[in-house]
């Protein structure tokens, strides 16, 4: 069946603020968690970012698909925001266009300058710290950070491809907790 | 296996996005126990993203006002106003004929307008510029 050719045309900003004004508490409440995650590997306060990604789908200066759920796409767009922060140390990019949703994903590890490593070193280590008690989780955090695959971390810890998958969500859990605890 | 080697930002990063994909997408009891873990509320947390969703919809509404202004200096500027009409007594001639002879154009003007007498050159010369600028400049000749 053909689609109506309105059906990937990005959402007016009128819709984008009938969808934020339907959004429920649940939302968000996730939405605040996930500035506040996404705040760790960047060098603004959580709820810039979150104002700012609002802001540019309020303003239709960040398109937003029809067919993502809402909070999906503000939080790819706070992502993108992130990135771009640490990237270039410039004011809020003003671009406005997406073709899909890979082009809100705008890191490049290459330009990643000493502030995001240190960030990261920072954020490591505050991992390292709650996985203290989850020998397993500290095993698979140990092998991601060395570089190794998923197929062989399965392998060196003689584990299967769900247990892996499980840990590494108990992982991202723990940094989820974490981010949760800050003061912001 | 335990030694962390040197910090990799793009784990960190992939961390990041996994930690996020599950606060997303993770059942509703799921997230308020987590919530709950952390000694906040889910309430607590959506008052906070609400507020600044507020904050968001007043500057966007500020920008979306500058982003019209700006339109609107633009359409005036590139607008093509007979020189005629640069004279101030022509223009005002001319902004009270057309409210006099045109239903269409009196609906346009307001009433201070068609009374003529209460408005400045500079607001006459705004009413062409803007007629000028929706491309709505009749009889222009004949000024």
């Amino acid at each position: 069946m053909a689609s109506s050719p309105d059906a990937h045309q990005p959402l007016s900003a009128e819709a984008v603020a009938d969808a934020l004004g339907a959004l429920d508490f649940d939302a968000w409440a996730r939405l605040s968690v996930a500035s506040k995650v996404r705040a760790r590997v960047c060098t603004m306060p959580p709820e810039d970012l979150l104002r700012e990604a609002i802001t540019r789908l309020r303003s239709g200066r960040r398109a937003c698909p029809p067919d993502v759920p809402l909070i999906v796409v503000i939080d790819q767009v706070m992502r993108s925001i992130a990135d771009a922060a640490l990237r270039s140390r410039e004011p809020l990019e003003q671009n406005a266009g997406y073709e899909s949703l890979d082009d809100l994903d705008v890191a490049d590890e290459r330009t990643l300058d000493p502030e995001t490593a240190c960030l990261a070193r920072q954020v490591l280590q505050q991992i390292k710290d709650i996985l203290a008690d989850d020998p397993m989780a500290q095993e698979v955090f140990a092998a991601k950070t060395l570089g190794m695959s998923p197929a062989d971390t399965q392998q060196e810890l003689k584990i299967s491809a769900k247990e892996y998958a499980t840990t590494l969500r108990r992982i991202a859990r723990r940094l989820a907790v974490l981010s949760l605890g800050d003061q912001s | 296996m335990s030694e962390m080697k040197s910090p990799d930002a793009a784990y960190v990063r992939e961390l990041v996005d996994l930690a996020v994909e599950e606060l997303l997408t993770m059942p509703k009891d799921e997230f308020a126990k987590l919530v709950a873990e952390s000694g906040t509320t889910v309430d607590a947390l959506a008052d906070a993203a609400r507020s600044v969703d507020a904050q968001a919809i007043a500057i966007a509404g500020k920008e979306k006002l500058r982003c019209a202004r700006q339109s609107l200096r633009t359409r005036r500027e590139g607008a093509q106003i007979p020189t005629s009409l640069r004279d101030p007594q022509r223009a005002r001639d001319y902004v009270r004929r057309l409210a006099a002879s045109s239903s269409l154009m009196r609906e346009k003007l307001t009433l201070a307008a068609r009374s003529g007498t209460a408005l400045s050159d500079r607001d006459v010369q705004s009413i062409i510029e803007d007629l000028a600028s929706l491309g709505d400049l009749p009889d222009v000749e004949s000024t």
